[in-house]
């Protein structure tokens, strides 16, 4: 017999149960999350954005921007791996272990395993081990910390997203933490923009040509990083002839011109079949400028407790004379 | 109250003519208004397909560039026509199924008219930049309440019916109908509460956002439809339902799995959440069989029926479509599937499977049936029936085979990077020969509407849709 109070009850303890799992319990494990300590370093990450690129969000959520484009690197695991960064006095010792050892980068069995292992030992890092569990990384490390050479624990984020360049590690909740409300985003008609602030986008969205004046200096690069944008949003195909992307004319401002006049320093730089017509120059609006600032927050790349980057080995020194490199 | 029941049940019993008449105005306006929103939302997104076709149609626009024409296409297939359509099938079928007339004519219809209102505003507002940013729910601040509002007026009407009902026995249909109309204001108000009242910090917006959508879809929408499903099919194959247990099985295991559905792979929060939906989706294979066994059961030797009866032509692809859905759901929320194809035009094509495939044509089997008794006069051309059917059948088709085909493929060789590629022109086709059966549909609506007019005169007629019925007892 099926009563109406029996469906209700069946379903009301239904509902309670997904409820108090995924609702209550995303809060219960997430709602009281902080901003944590970057890996290495006493800054917390992430901080709120800063006026202008708060603004931006809401341009970007306003015009849908993310149903084209997500926010968000997934990562499939990690791999360790071992090096030796630098192989200390007991050489004899280390070549000893090294000569153990088949997998040292390059070895063929036609070499003379000795000689190769010296050649390797000026070649630093050497790596012993790479692709494995932790486990078996620190197992390779084992008998060359005997010896007294410095060894040291690698990583490697795995995964699709991470291999296309998409970002430096997977997207964690705690990315997230001051998006109101966060756009991760559904489909990837566009390029993922989780890291669009560090990544030169040239492999998705068209040439990223930084000047080399530009790739030494910071504000220089801003500020050709936010011309390169203004005129993406523009219109795409002004970067990029192949882009399906819209342009949002609507975010500039056509402006006559006076004759003889300079026109704005902010007006795009628009040749040939874009350009404005005579006499008229497009200047971007306040909402675009936001727009861009937004882009160029945006980085999940943070190295994080629960998802770390992966950095270069600290080699010794170099024991030389030579003035020490500029850091 | 219990008293009255038992004394009002001891009076000779309403014909079906006394309970179409008692439902006739609060239905009427539902469906024509959910028709009305159909071409809207077949125009906003042939709009949003052409756009990803050739990216400048429109973009000067600001209110119709394509970040906000796709959203209000989806808000008005959604909210403007799917829902306001099972809102309207599901208090018709409370008022035969229960042999109770609608318990506030009066107040389902204002519930109406404050729904359309709020749907209005809401897709205005997406067009004018008022996006909320979630995905499914993008209804600005101020008119996502009044959805809520609206639904309080229909639903706890529908469920005061089903209450009053003298027919004291529950039909499967009906159970469906309780789990979709409980459902319903429970994740509303959980969604409007935790992200435009007191928003949740940052990613658990998104779970509660994924959650709701993942409900929403799984107990509210497909419920409707499925209670839609089990009235026209042992109804017009003059069958009973083939087997009850089975029936049972089906609805208990939907309702204790379909919960748990709707957070992605891949998503940035802890894996349990994403293992949970995954086997959840995986799970919900098992009420799709159930139902579509028992059902296909019911009809088995009887097929024939469906060449000269639109309701069981819809109910039947309805069905196919419904399995297609859950089985593919199953299939790509695994993890490794999803890496390639997480973020591919196959979301897409879910979503169109589910809304305009599985739920739509169950409803619009639902509708087939009602409309004609609704309106005292059969319907007017079966030449638009058929129109409509074929351009459901190969529009769905068509649309399906060229998203799915490339994001398959895609997946491959951009390794899952980059998700979704163009879209394909033949995609588009698929909208438009859809957009011709939906039109087609709407037509026939609208000339079902001018015969009733005709049989009846028309002042009279116009009163009859919007008064409520001559019942006594409604009117006391």
């Amino acid at each position: 017999m099926m009563r109406g109070a029996v469906i209700f009850v069946g379903v009301l303890f239904s509902m309670a149960c997904s409820w108090a799992a995924l609702i209550f319990g995303s809060q219960v494990q997430l709602g009281a999350l902080l901003p944590g300590a970057i890996v290495n370093s006493s800054e917390l990450y992430p901080a709120p954005r800063p006026g202008l690129a708060q603004q931006g969000a809401a341009v970007y959520r306003a015009n849908g921007c993310f149903y084209c484009h997500s926010q968000q690197v997934r990562q499939g695991g990690i791999t360790f791996g071992a090096v030796i960064t630098d192989p200390g006095t007991n050489t004899i010792a280390v070549l000893d272990e090294l000569v153990k050892l088949d997998q040292v980068a390059g070895l063929t069995p036609n070499h003379n395993k000795r000689a190769h292992a010296v050649a390797t030992l000026t070649n630093l890092p050497i790596v012993l081990v790479a692709g494995v569990g932790p486990d078996e990384a620190r197992k390779a490390m084992n008998p060359f910390n005997a010896t007294g050479a410095k060894t040291e624990l690698t990583f490697k984020n795995l995964g699709a997203d991470i291999a296309a360049g998409l970002g430096p590690r997977g997207s964690v909740a705690r990315d997230y933490l001051f998006d109101n409300p966060p756009l991760p985003g559904s489909i990837r008609i566009g390029p993922d923009l989780a890291n669009i602030g560090t990544r030169a986008p040239e492999r998705f969205a068209g040439a990223w040509n930084l000047s080399a004046a530009a790739r030494t200096n910071d504000l220089q690069q801003a500020a050709e990083r936010t011309a390169w944008h203004l005129h993406h949003l523009y219109n795409p195909r002004v970067k990029n002839k192949s882009s399906t992307m819209p342009g949002y004319p609507f975010l500039f401002e056509a402006r006559p011109m006076k004759a003889g006049a300079i026109g704005s320093p902010d007006a795009l730089r628009l040749t040939g079949e874009f350009a404005p017509a005579a006499g008229w120059e497009i200047v971007p609006t306040g909402e675009a400028r936001a727009l861009v600032a937004y882009l160029l927050s945006l980085r999940h790349a943070a190295s994080l407790a629960e998802r770390a980057v992966p950095r270069p080995p600290t080699l010794p020194a170099p024991s030389t004379n030579a003035p020490a490199a500029k850091p | 109250m219990t008293a009255d029941i038992a004394s009002t049940s001891n009076a000779s019993a309403p014909t079906n003519a006394d309970l179409d008449a008692s439902c006739r105005g609060p239905v009427a306006f539902l469906l024509i208004s959910a028709s009305l929103w159909l071409v809207a939302a077949t125009v906003l997104g042939l709009i949003a397909a052409w756009q990803l076709h050739s990216p400048e149609f429109l973009a000067g626009c600001e209110f119709l560039t394509h970040g906000r024409v796709k959203p209000a296409a989806s808000n008005a297939l959604l909210y403007g026509f799917t829902l306001q359509a099972a809102f309207g099938v599901a208090l018709w079928l409370i008022c035969r199924l229960g042999r109770a007339p609608l318990s506030s004519p009066i107040a389902v219809f204002l519930g109406s008219k404050l729904w359309n209102v709020g749907v209005t505003l809401g897709v205005a507002g997406i067009l004018i930049g008022d996006n909320s940013g979630y995905e499914g729910f993008e209804m600005p601040r101020y008119a996502a309440p009044l959805l809520l509002v609206a639904y309080l007026l229909i639903g706890g009407n529908a469920l005061v019916t089903m209450h009053e009902r003298r027919q004291r026995g529950l039909f499967a249909s009906q159970w469906y109908l309780l789990l979709a109309l409980l459902w319903f204001p429970w994740i509303y108000s959980t969604a409007l509460w935790l992200l435009h009242v007191h928003p949740v910090r940052g990613i658990t917006q998104s779970v509660v956002n994924w959650w709701f959508v993942g409900n929403l879809h799984c107990l509210v929408l497909v419920p409707f439809a499925l209670a839609a499903a089990h009235y026209v099919v042992p109804k017009l194959t003059e069958r009973p339902l083939h087997s009850r247990d089975l029936a049972l099985f089906g609805f208990w295991t939907l309702v204790f799995v379909g919960g748990w559905s709707g957070i992605p792979a891949g998503a940035p929060i802890p894996a349990w959440f994403i293992t949970v939906s995954i086997a959840a989706a995986a799970l919900t294979l098992v009420p799709a069989l159930a139902v579509l066994g028992n059902l296909l059961a019911t009809w088995k030797g009887r097929f024939g029926l469906v060449r000269n009866n639109p309701a069981l032509a819809f109910a039947l692809i309805g069905l196919v479509f419904f399995f297609g859905w859950s089985a593919r759901a199953a299939l790509f929320s695994f993890r490794t599937p999803a890496e390639f194809l997480r973020f591919s035009n196959l979301s897409t094509a879910q979503n169109q499977l589910l809304l305009a495939g599985a739920v739509g044509c169950m409803l619009f089997a639902a509708i087939y049936e009602l409309a004609p008794r609704l309106a005292g006069v059969a319907w007017p051309c079966r030449g638009m029936a058929r129109v409509h059917f074929w351009g459901t059948l190969v529009g769905t088709v068509l649309f399906q085979v060229s998203l799915v085909v490339p994001a398959i493929r895609g997946a491959k060789s951009l390794e899952g990077a980059v998700g979704a590629l163009p879209i394909p022109v033949a995609a588009f086709a698929g909208l438009l020969v859809l957009a011709v059966g939906n039109l087609a549909f709407v037509g026939n609506v609208c000339w079902l509407i001018v015969r009733h007019t005709q049989a009846c005169g028309c002042r009279k007629s116009v009163a009859s849709l919007f008064q409520p019925a001559a019942d006594p007892e409604v009117a006391s």
